[in-house]
């Protein structure tokens, strides 16, 4: 329950708080309409003869003394504070009405006599006139809580009936607008009506100019200047109506219309005398938007590289209080959070963007604990090009009200720094730890775990968990490395007798690069060694096929088939085609005297270049007798040559027929 | 007019002592908040 406490000095009331109470001018007028409800039931009593006009009149009497009884007592701080002279005054007023009744009384007890319809035909405007007797206590509650208000700092208007009771003084008061308070007559002074409309004074705060060297305005200047000036837009035939601002930016001002909540903005430019101009009213509306709560970032570190795709794992979330965030999470939480999980993209920042699931996938989380694990995959070129190393910090999304995890992304500044974690395969052993992990999960983990590790990827696993988790990494299986050096042909004969033996367990072979260190000591250290011996590895293969392709090139040339300015072109189509052959593997086939061969593309060029004819050009031969004879081969039959003799003498002669020259 | 009405019409419109308390508990039964404003203390001495 209210308990108020009169401040004198101020002339208004204060709650518990001591925050001044709101004008009461809308619960007196809510006692009004009781009042005058009841006096309108017994008029009505009347005029259906079940009330007696006596009855109607004391009523009047009782609501009219309540009314002005109850206004002294509001108006001036209660009924401790109301004195003698108030009551005195109130006596005077509730005389002044009941003046009125006995000619009220006898006017209608005059009537009925002779017409018992009389009050019924008259009951409207009957009921009009009783209800102006009991309103006239609104304008003593008005004047009275004027009177007692202490008028400084505050400005006042005259606001009217909504009802339409108002007279044209009251309109032409109330046209005034805004002034000091008192600077108008009271309600029912000075003016047509004398009181029996419902009019009331609106009062607000003065906005005190500055007088000071500063054009500074506080926000609360500006917020008082921005309300004074949304409400002079308030029509004085506009009861009851007020603007209560609601939000304030630099150049707008969201205020709410008291009588029906509507929201409304105005732009506003306050000038050098703090006037403030308004642009157009709009209709807007508060808009509710729910983000995504990012929570404390981890840290989460790269681990095997599988084909393209490289594996990071580590913790994503630990179990706590997050008050900051509004979240918190226990042990349990994360459990059937990690139950309850379905994949997600990688997001970058919590952010949607062109990158939101391009980096990778979150593939499956669960709880150890008081962590929340969880595995990503991702592009290698995410991991080399991007993250440009093996530590990644990333932040989880929750739905805060399930405590379901629904999202993961990268994060610039991990919150949680130091989380050491455990990259996947770095054990020896995949880590197939979650529960969701059915035996098919884990089965397919193992064995991309094993993939990963025969292709060269460390593995910190002991012997016996190296046991368990794959033979090949204890026996002779040739590592990628090991079958790259046969490849370029850069094995040793040690290498390559390990490499043909497809069953005979051997040492692993020892590492390419002599400068390598024996043992990685970081996953990092072991793709810097890969991709050197890589580089290495094909400087050597280019120049193998460079010495290969000069050396056919020479051979085609000695063999008659080219002539020596054909050898950079011979070259050119060797060393393509080898090169193609080493990284773009391909089985063509070919023709060799009629009968399809399929190899490689250089065994392909190779067999076109043999099928070539020698063209003899650089073939010098000496025949019998002297004779110098240039062939086209030197492995022309001799018929061919004495077909050649003939062909040509039988050409000699048919030119010599017709000269003078005749053959002889 | 019976005589008991002619009496209570012809009482004088002076507020009375009882009028006073009558009307706070009436406006109290009516509104918390008016309730409060008929029988508020004085402010100072909180």
């Amino acid at each position: 329950m209210p308990r108020y406490a009169w401040d004198a000095q101020a002339g208004r009331y204060r709650d518990s708080r001591g925050a001044f109470v709101p004008h009461l001018r809308g619960r007196f007028d809510a006692l009004v309409d009781a009042e005058s409800a009841r006096v309108s039931g017994l008029l009505r009593g009347v005029a259906d003869g079940t009330s007696s006009p006596a009855e109607f009149a004391l009523q009047l009497r009782d609501s009219v003394k309540f009314l002005e009884t109850s206004a002294t007592m509001l108006a001036r701080g209660g009924k401790a504070h109301a004195t003698a002279s108030d009551w005195a005054s109130a006596g005077g007023r509730i005389g002044a009405q009941f003046a009125y009744t006995p000619r009220f009384i006898s006017e209608m007890e005059a009537g009925l006599e002779s017409d018992p319809a009389f009050v019924a035909d008259r009951l409207t405007a009957y009921l009009a006139r009783a209800d102006r007797y009991l309103t006239s206590a609104v304008g003593s509650f008005e004047n009275l809580t004027r009177d007692a208000l202490d008028g400084d700092g505050l400005e006042e208007k005259r606001a009217l009936d909504r009802g339409g009771k108002s007279c044209p003084s009251c309109v032409r008061y109330a046209a005034a607008g805004w002034g000091p308070v008192g600077h108008v007559p009271g309600i029912g002074q000075a003016c047509e009506c004398g009181g029996s409309c419902r009019c009331r004074f609106v009062r607000r705060r003065v906005v005190k100019r500055k007088q000071t060297f500063s054009d500074d305005l506080t926000f609360n200047d500006i917020r008082e200047l921005l309300s004074a000036a949304v409400n002079d837009g308030v029509a004085p035939t506009d009861y009851g109506r007020r603007y209560w601002v609601r939000d304030v930016a630099d150049s707008w001002v969201v205020f709410e219309d008291n009588t029906d909540s509507a929201l409304y903005r105005r732009t506003y430019v306050i000038g050098e005398d703090q006037a403030v101009t308004l642009g157009d009213v709009e209709r807007v509306a508060v808009r509710t938007k729910y983000d995504k709560v990012q929570m404390a970032a981890f840290s989460i570190e790269a681990g095997a590289e599988a084909g393209s795709v490289v594996t990071w794992s580590g913790p994503i979330f630990r179990a706590g209080d997050y008050p900051d965030k509004g979240f918190a999470a226990s042990a349990d939480d994360l459990a059937a959070a990690a139950d309850a999980f379905e994949p997600v993209d990688l997001n970058v920042e919590h952010k949607d963007s062109i990158f939101s699931g391009a980096f990778g996938e979150l593939r499956r989380i669960w709880a150890e604990g008081e962590e929340l694990h969880g595995e990503i995959v991702t592009p290698s070129w995410f991991r080399d090009d991007v993250v440009k190393g093996s530590k990644l910090s990333v932040s989880t999304e929750w739905d805060m009200e399930a405590k379901r995890l629904v999202g993961l992304a990268t994060a610039l500044s991990p919150r949680v720094t130091g989380a050491e974690l455990v990259a996947a395969f770095s054990k020896g052993e995949a880590h197939f730890v979650g529960r969701r992990n059915s035996k098919t999960d884990a089965g397919r983990i193992q064995a991309i775990h094993d993939h990963t590790a025969e292709l060269g990827a460390a593995c910190g696993a002991t012997p016996k968990e190296k046991k368990t988790m794959s033979e090949s990494t204890t026996q002779s299986k040739p590592s990628f490395l090991d079958k790259v050096k046969a490849l370029f042909g850069s094995a040793t004969p040690e290498e390559l007798a390990t490499l043909t033996s497809a069953s005979a367990p051997a040492p692993v072979a020892p590492p390419v690069t002599p400068s390598a260190p024996a043992t990685l000591s970081s996953d990092a250290d072991e793709i810097t060694r890969l991709r050197a011996e890589n580089e290495q590895l094909k400087t050597v293969r280019q120049t193998a096929i460079a010495s290969q392709a000069a050396a056919f090139a020479d051979g085609e040339i000695a063999a008659g088939r080219r002539v020596p300015a054909d050898r950079d072109e011979l070259v050119a189509i060797f060393t393509d085609a080898a090169t193609l052959d080493d990284t773009s593997p391909r089985t063509v086939t070919f023709s060799v005297g009629g009968q399809a061969k399929t190899g490689t593309r250089v065994d392909e060029l190779r067999a076109r270049e043999a099928a070539r004819s020698s063209h003899g050009l650089l073939n010098r031969t000496v025949g019998a007798g002297g004779t110098v004879a240039m062939s086209g081969s030197g492995a022309t039959p001799p018929d061919d040559i004495a077909a050649a003799v003939q062909a040509a003498e039988s050409y000699a002669a048919t030119k010599n027929a017709g000269s003078h020259l005749k053959a002889v | 007019l019976r005589d008991q009405e002619r009496e209570r019409l012809s009482e004088g419109a002076d507020v009375t002592a009882d009028d006073i308390e009558q009307t706070a508990a009436a406006l109290a039964a009516f509104d918390e908040r008016l309730g409060a404003a008929a029988n508020a203390q004085d402010y100072e001495s909180e």
